[in-house]
């Protein structure tokens, strides 16, 4: 099957106009990326990439010398149509991995025939569930593909080899029978999960394995021509556990049959390279490791037998490091030409002289490059979310606080442009355990800074990327010691002088909705209100929010994090704001998501009961009918943060006053809240509500506003 | 002919026994005979799939039908022996399909039946996942309290509410109740 593609234009411009901070709306902000990575094929030629546009998924290609991109791939944003991988297999076929309807997974092989700047293409689909595991970019049409054996509850890794898999009539038997002729690595391995292939020659190296109560990683050994287990994680908690819950040990690739590079914080506290002998099974070197934070990831070549990159996050700064002299200078290069403190590169021909690059920081949510190396010659490819490209964002300023654990704790104050003092909004993490706030862009942040507040998030105890103690510190510290270093570092921020001490209120989701209520009871001279989405606030419900986490490894689970409930119920119920509620005395908002299977919204029913019945402040209260844990559609965010802007307008932002200018996003975001409740899709239906939203929309300026005001029999606006 | 009646008395005994005791709706207005040694069971129902029945074991075998859903909400407000009792079986669409429970099966499915209160056993979830099912109780007591104190005042006055699902206490009964003393 063939056909010729329509070319379409690749908005591939440089903006280089500075733009006076402006609001940015609602629904433009919280938004799917709309490019969201770029690949090159193994000869460097051509690009493909993955956007999200008018309400399809889209991959399209185009060649390293022209502007002009032409779709290959599309999927309408319906039902749980996804693309879930693509790249190249070699410099003329590529590959995407789909859901397409009816929940059937698929891998579509397409091969490209160039013609000077244009191409045509040919695909063909095999109804698999399956992934690409290595290109075998040296092999034309070869792949190492791993495909679900579901008899066997397990992973085969198969040489594929494309041209046999297209020479036989499309139907899934067929491609069946062409999948049993293929190599099959993995045969006679049970349980497999990760397959780690080297580069040199496509031989299987290393397997990890997932059994009921273990999972485990084994090297193949040459010599005996079998696999050693080197690794096993228990996982039944009933019986004698050799891994604690906050142990890493990733394996990263294989040197050779005897040694493995990994990740590990197995015996220390930050998370290191190490150089690891599956014979001894232990550690033997440590390849790098930071002394304030945790490696995050780490790239080892296999050909050349050496650890090449790692990456940490630095001061909030995700962080790149490259341990070669060269790449050091690249990045140096980058770094200058582009200007962003988060500079990677994501991928790169075959001969590495074709580069994709990938820029961010807190003020940026991304942007595509490539670069060539032989000409030096960096070439813009296109913005993660151009539409938010007039808006400027602000960067976050590092304060730190040492608490009585003697630990550095961090937190980002972001300030808006404007030089006054700041109503601020402290907006401590979910989690708590194992969540790290970074100092890069963040849609809630940014649009909060960008509606005149002062934004503060903290790295409290128990955050993730500064070692096994500090998170461990914050185990079963709820009401007590996070909630101590959020106060550390709010009154870091009342302290500056663009902060508003005076009006502060605090906002928190899952956890951090806990820490908000909860904040507001242990230091009530900070805050003037609180907010807080999908919390917990009466933690003995964690356990019997339903039978399901009666068991012993959900109960194990929890109480890891909380405390054990058995032992210690009453010390639980005592730090439960909801059984504090009395002492709860600003006025609070609450959202919650029917479908929250992890804070379940009895949580917030109960505090909106209480306070309701205490009738001591002003509470309230929003259910989503769709979102769980978080929303599973921006309509949710969009209702969310607009409401939070209006009640913090109301309680810390009173004299913030918007220019004329800017009515008609106040006009597009209380229409789109407006329609939110006249539809009544997300939030229960109420007219009541879609009238005062779309009333203001109409003052803001919004003609639609005023149809639908006349649909609820509403002439007087 | 002594055989046949001996196989039918078996045959007539498995019946028997085999069987479900079916509820009644007990109404606002009705009372407990303190002797009986019965609760007042409340238990709501979330399904995106027709449930024809919930059969708990215990004291007695019973079977909470769909005939008893109060029309207006998805609530059943029954009588049980007090005791403690397993949620053994969903049936669902009819009487001859039915999803297998119990505590045996993975997770707590028991419940604590107090006499001459009104137990709340929880909200029954059934989510199509699939070609499966995920089941489970939740707490939704807020919920269950709020239908109570609209629909059943009279009831409400007269018993006291508590949380009956077995596994960790939930106080928010009791605290509701003290909160309501202050006022």
């Amino acid at each position: 099957m063939t056909f010729k593609n329509t070319l379409l234009t690749l908005a591939i411009i440089v903006f280089s106009i500075s733009v006076q901070a402006k609001l940015v709306k609602s629904n433009e902000i919280f938004t799917n990326p709309q490019f969201n990575n770029f690949v090159i094929s193994p000869s460097g030629q051509t690009f493909i990439g993955k956007s999200y546009l008018d309400g399809f998924h889209q991959l399209f290609a185009f060649q390293s010398t022209t502007n002009e991109a032409a779709e290959i791939f599309k999927l309408q944003n319906s039902g749980s149509l996804e693309i879930i991988d693509y790249n190249w297999i070699d410099s003329d076929t590529a590959y995407v991995t789909f859901k397409g309807n009816f929940n059937k997974y698929y891998t579509r092989f397409i091969d490209f025939t160039f013609k000077e700047d244009t191409f045509d293409i040919d695909y063909f689909d095999v109804e698999a569930i399956g992934f690409v595991i290595n290109p075998m970019s040296t092999k034309d049409n070869r792949a190492l593909y791993a495909k679900l054996n579901s008899d066997d509850e397990k992973f085969d890794l198969l040489e594929i080899d494309i041209e046999k898999l297209k020479s036989v009539k499309a139907t899934k038997k067929n491609h069946q029978k062409v999948f049993d002729s293929f190599r099959n690595l993995s045969d006679g391995l049970d349980n497999t999960f990760e397959f780690f292939v080297s580069n040199k020659d496509y031989q299987l190296e290393m397997i990890g394995q997932y059994f009921e109560d273990y999972n485990t990683y084994s090297i193949y050994d040459l010599n005996t021509d079998s696999w050693r287990e080197f690794f096993r994680v228990n996982k039944n908690t009933n019986e004698d556990k050799n891994y604690s819950r906050l142990d890493i040990f990733e394996p990263v690739g294989a040197i050779d049959e005897r040694f493995i590079v990994a990740l590990s914080n197995m015996g220390r506290d930050k998370t290191a390279v190490i150089k690891f002998d599956a014979s001894l099974k232990k550690e033997v070197d440590v390849l790098y490791e930071s002394n304030s934070y945790d490696i995050k990831s780490a790239t080892f070549d296999t050909i050349q037998n050496k650890l090449t990159s790692v990456t940490y996050v630095d001061r909030g700064v995700k962080k790149q490091k490259f341990l070669d002299k060269p790449n050091q200078a690249l990045q140096k290069d980058l770094h200058q030409q582009i200007g962003l403190d988060s500079i990677f590169i994501i991928d790169s021909s075959l001969n590495n002289n074709d580069l994709v690059i990938f820029a961010y920081d807190s003020t940026h949510p991304g942007k595509f490059y490539h670069y060539n190396q032989e000409l030096g010659k960096l070439r813009f490819l296109q913005n993660e979310m151009p539409d938010l490209h007039p808006y400027t964002f602000r960067k976050g300023r590092l304060l730190t606080a040492k608490n009585e654990l003697d630990n550095i704790v961090e937190g980002f104050l972001f300030l808006p442009e404007a030089p006054n003092k700041h109503p601020l909004v402290v907006m401590p993490h979910g989690g708590p355990i194992g969540v790290q706030d970074r100092n890069e862009f963040d849609q809630a942040t940014q649009f909060l800074v960008n509606r005149g507040y002062a934004v503060l998030t903290i790295n409290f105890r128990g955050s993730a990327g500064y070692g096994k103690e500090y998170m461990n510190a914050g185990r079963e510290q709820f009401g007590e010691g996070i909630e101590a270093d959020i106060n550390l570092l709010t009154q870091k921020a009342f302290a500056h002088p663009s902060v508003d001490k005076n009006n502060a209120c605090i906002y928190g989701t899952s956890y951090g909705g806990y820490s908000a209520v909860t904040s507001t009871i242990i230091y009530p001279q900070n805050f003037k209100c609180a907010i807080t989405a999908f919390g917990v606030f009466d933690l003995p419900l964690l356990f019997s929010a339903t039978n399901l986490n009666q068991t012993e490894s959900r109960k194990d689970a929890i109480s890891f994090i909380v405390g054990d409930i058995d032992a210690d119920y009453n010390k639980l119920k005592a730090n439960s704001p909801l059984y504090k509620a009395s002492q709860i005395k600003v006025p609070t908002l609450i959202f919650s998501g029917l479908r929250d299977e992890i804070a379940h919204p009895e949580h917030s029913r109960r505090l909106n009961y209480v306070l309701t019945e205490l009738g001591n402040t002003e509470v309230q209260y929003h259910e989503y009918t769709l979102s769980g844990h978080g929303h599973r559609n921006w309509r949710g965010d969009i209702h969310q943060y607009v409401t939070i802007v209006e009640f913090l307008d109301r309680h810390i932002g009173k004299n913030k006053s918007y220019p004329k200018d800017d009515h008609n996003v106040l006009a597009n975001d209380n229409f789109n809240v407006g329609m939110i409740y006249y539809n009544g899709t997300f939030v229960e239906k109420d007219t009541k509500q879609a009238e005062r939203y779309l009333k203001l929309a109409h003052k803001y300026g919004d003609d639609r506003a005023a149809q639908y005001l006349r649909r609820l029999g509403i002439y007087n606006f | 002919m002594k055989r046949i009646i001996a196989i039918s008395a078996i045959l007539l005994t498995l019946l028997v026994t085999g069987c479900a005791t079916k509820l009644e709706q007990f109404k606002d207005n009705s009372t407990l005979n303190p002797d009986d040694r019965k609760g007042v069971v409340v238990i709501a129902y979330e399904s995106d799939t027709a449930i024809h029945s919930l059969i708990f074991s215990g004291p007695a075998k019973v079977a909470i039908e769909h005939t008893l859903y109060d029309q207006k909400h998805n609530y059943v407000v029954t009588t049980m022996p007090a005791g403690t009792y397993d949620i053994i079986r969903a049936k669902i669409y009819n009487r001859y399909n039915y999803i297998e429970l119990g505590s045996d099966d993975g997770g707590n499915w028991k419940v604590n039946i107090e006499p001459n209160k009104i137990n709340y056993i929880g909200h029954f979830n059934l989510d199509r996942i699939g070609a499966g099912f995920k089941v489970q109780t939740k707490n939704e007591s807020t919920l269950a309290l709020s239908f109570l104190k609209e629909n059943y005042p009279s009831l409400m006055n007269r018993y006291p509410l508590v949380y009956a699902k077995d596994g960790t206490r939930d106080d928010f009964f009791s605290y509701i109740k003290t909160l309501e003393g202050e006022e």
